[in-house]
């Protein structure tokens, strides 16, 4: 074969080229760390790159939803822990004044601790976290429970509660409606009225009455701390697993976009030997012409 | 034989190797020109002279100029050309394309997903105002990035439309000037430098046309060049050369290929282009294009109507309690019947007011408040549900296989259009090994004919010394 000067020059360019193509693509893989910056550097890789990019959001999302309830349930698990304390103190007040020991006036100034504690059921009903009533159920724009000046209380909300997401197509309830803290089975605040009433009329059976509603009472408000103690813990368990799967996602997207950097820069250094060793037999390739020798 | 004969057969020789010069020049001159051909002089002896019983040569003369040139090899050549040149197309714009669809540029996928986040704190929160701004916020973002990459795609489609007019004009160029060359070939004698410098501009101006459309070629016995587009039609014949114009199509508005015949009539050719760089730039036009676009048509026609059919039924915070009470029916997206990437756009009554972004599904019969987070919660789960191939894809699932598929073409056409190079590389090798020139065979050539010259200068004063010592015989 002919070997012409043209095509000796074509040949070095094309070379050259070629080397200089890769160094570039070596050279960014050093900069950005990544071994694939566009979907046709591994079309496959990119796109699962991506939608384990877009999990990792999610899924940040869905921590933030966990988080959220779980700041909840702890205003929940000192909200039942109170009523809880409040019902003893009530269940207290009953049996001292049930007793025969007692008289008129001590069951009427002990009406009015039972109205306190009314009231402050009421205003733990009332609890606000952020924007939302959290016994409110459903409805968490106005205030759940209010109070006539007989005591009696009337409730607003909703007994559902909201859902949000907690996880791909998996919801949970997000939170504990005042009417099953509240209402449902015994009404804690029809007990306490009741309570009031039996011992501002001085009613001895009345308010041996109310002893035992006021432990029904108890027993519910015991159910619902072990309810919320339950909710609590299985949110702890979510945001555990929660975030171990997106430490396993952002081990899966290293491996398949990390670049390794010491292979990355060997190449680099073969690719540059090679380019100084192409600018080198150039040269002296240049030496080999008759020209050299015609004086 | 006189001395006069030995004269002329010095002053031929004389001619002959300073041909030779020149032509060597020539070559060494264009040593590094596309498409030249090295050429090389033909020697000749002269007729020979009777004298006596013996044929006495009578010296040399330059009977004409040759071309170092294969045929068949330049046909291949041009018919690897037309390959080429399409190929490149290809990877040049799917690069493009690929450019405006990256994930790393556009966002679109985590804007996406930052859009159906928003309602989910929406669910956490039905009341705040602060998370519909932000819901507001990131469909206005998302509907922009899909507006720009719809832009982008339609954008490359008429870039791509203006190089169509181009090609034409350039190919119409090519052919009047093959037209022109063709009768300077006819008239020029053959094998002069001069008309083997025309065909290699004739054959180079046939490979850039070949690099454009699929065209059939051959000679004709005068040496003229005739060209065939795929279907027959006529483009150059001899000293004849017929057009290519542009016709519009009415459906997209784009350019198709008309033939123009001697009437000037405008026949249809667009479909028998099947190759070379026109018809990559159409192709990409037309089909590939295209086919991104639907894609980003789907995704915006299913965000809009999903969210929409949900965002309707729900109550929004400037709910009015009605007997019976109905849901708002307002819409989240702006309505569209078609174009739904180009005009993808939050409604007005989001945008004037960020109230109107409804979260709930009822209503309290009460007061007439919205209750709950019904619809937030809805729309937020459309994020996993799927809604696209019959069902079987998410959002991300169909961005991530959008990405996939370019990635894919993108490298396709890289690979192919790298192998089209590295075969054409080889053609070219094969080419300049016959056609090429080189310099150190031009310098030995060069002390060849100039030692020729200089002895055929010393014949002259030989015969000079002859018709010397002749006069002075007789002095």
């Amino acid at each position: 074969m002919r070997v012409t000067d043209k095509l000796r020059y074509d040949v070095f360019k094309r070379n050259l080229i070629t080397i200089r193509e890769e160094i570039d693509r070596t050279q960014t893989m050093i900069a950005s760390g990544k071994k694939i910056v566009k979907p046709s550097d591994d079309p496959v890789a990119a796109s699962v790159a991506m939608a384990f990019e877009v999990e990792k959001g999610i899924n940040g999302q869905y921590t933030k939803n966990l988080e959220r309830l779980h700041t909840v349930s702890c205003y929940y698990d000192t909200s039942l822990n109170t009523i809880h304390d409040l019902l003893i103190r009530a269940k207290e007040v009953a049996i001292a004044q049930a007793s025969d020991t007692m008289n008129p006036s001590t069951r009427l100034s002990a009406s009015e601790e039972i109205k306190g504690i009314i009231e402050q059921l009421v205003t733990i009903g009332n609890t606000k976290v952020g924007n939302t009533y959290i016994f409110g159920g459903k409805i968490t724009d106005g205030i759940p429970f209010t109070m006539d000046d007989d005591y009696s209380v009337t409730f607003h909300g909703s007994s559902e509660v909201m859902e949000v997401y907690v996880d791909k197509r998996t919801t949970e309830k997000a939170g504990i409606s005042g009417d099953q803290v509240f209402l449902s089975d015994t009404n804690i605040f029809n007990v306490l009225k009741d309570l009031k009433e039996a011992l501002e009329g001085n009613d001895v059976e009345g308010i041996r009455e109310s002893i035992n509603a006021i432990d029904t009472s108890l027993d519910k408000a015991e159910t619902n701390i072990a309810y919320a103690g339950t909710f609590s813990s299985a949110l702890d368990r979510l945001i555990e697993a929660m975030n171990t799967r997106n430490n396993n996602i952002a081990t899966t997207l290293s491996d398949i976009l990390d670049a390794d950097i010491e292979k990355v820069i060997s190449d680099f250094n073969t690719l540059s030997t090679a380019y100084q060793a192409l600018l080198y037999s150039m040269s002296r390739m240049q030496e080999l012409s008759v020209l050299n020798y015609l004086t | 034989m006189s001395i006069s004969a030995i004269l002329n057969i010095a002053k031929n020789a004389l001619l002959a190797s300073q041909v030779s010069i020149q032509v060597t020049s020539h070559n060494i001159s264009n040593v590094n020109t596309d498409g030249y051909s090295r050429q090389e002089v033909i020697f000749d002896e002269q007729p020979a002279v009777r004298i006596g019983n013996a044929l006495i040569g009578n010296g040399v003369f330059a009977s004409g100029v040759m071309r170092h040139y294969d045929r068949y090899l330049e046909k291949e050549l041009s018919k690897k050309n037309t390959e080429l040149y399409e190929n490149k197309v290809y990877a040049e714009y799917f690069q493009r394309i690929e450019a405006i669809l990256n994930e790393d540029n556009t966002k679109l996928t985590s804007s996406i997903t930052e859009f159906f986040n928003n309602w989910q704190e929406l669910s956490l929160d039905p009341q705040s105002l602060a998370i519909r701004e932000g819901i507001k916020s990131s469909a206005q973002n998302l509907c922009r990035i899909i507006r720009d990459m719809y832009n982008g795609l339609t954008q490359l489609q008429i870039e791509l439309n203006s190089k169509v007019k181009n090609e034409v004009d350039n190919i119409n160029r090519i052919t009047a000037a093959i037209v022109d060359l063709n009768k300077k070939i006819f008239e020029g004698s053959s094998q002069t430098s001069e008309s083997n410098d025309y065909l290699d501009k004739r054959q180079t101006l046939i490979n850039e046309l070949a690099a454009k459309m699929n065209i059939t070629y051959f000679e004709d016995k005068y040496g003229m060049v005739t060209i065939l587009t795929k279907d027959g039609k006529l483009l150059v014949d001899g000293g004849n050369g017929w057009e290519l114009d542009l016709l519009n199509d009415s459906d997209t508005g784009f350019y198709r290929i008309g033939w123009k015949n001697s009437s000037d009539n405008l026949t249809d050719i667009t479909d028998s282009i099947t190759s070379g760089s026109l018809r990559g730039f159409m192709a990409m036009r037309d089909e590939e294009i295209v086919r991104f676009i639907d894609d980003l048509d789907t995704l915006a026609q299913v965000l809009i109507e999903e969210v929409n059919t949900i965002h309707k039924d729900g109550y929004t915070l400037n709910h009015v309690q009605q007997v019976p009470d109905e849901p708002d029916n307002i819409l989240f997206f702006k309505e569209l019947t078609g174009y739904y990437a180009k005009d993808i756009d939050i409604s007005d009554e989001i945008k004037s007011d960020i109230k109107n972004i409804a979260a709930s599904e009822e209503v309290n019969d009460l007061t007439g408040k919205p209750v709950g987070n019904g619809v937030a919660l809805k729309i937020s789960g459309l994020m996993d549900e799927g809604l696209f191939y019959d069902g079987t894809a998410t959002f991300v699932n169909y961005t991530s296989s959008i990405t996939n598929k370019i990635g894919q073409l993108t490298k396709g056409a890289l690979s192919v259009a790298q192998y089209s190079e590295d075969t054409m590389v080889v053609m070219e090798k094969q080419r300049e090994s016959v056609s090429g020139v080189s310099l150190d065979e031009e310098m030995a050539n060069l002390i060849k004919f100039q030692y020729a010259y200089q002895a055929a200068a010393r014949l002259f004063v030989v015969a000079d010394d002859l018709f010397k010592s002749l006069l002075e015989a007789v002095r």
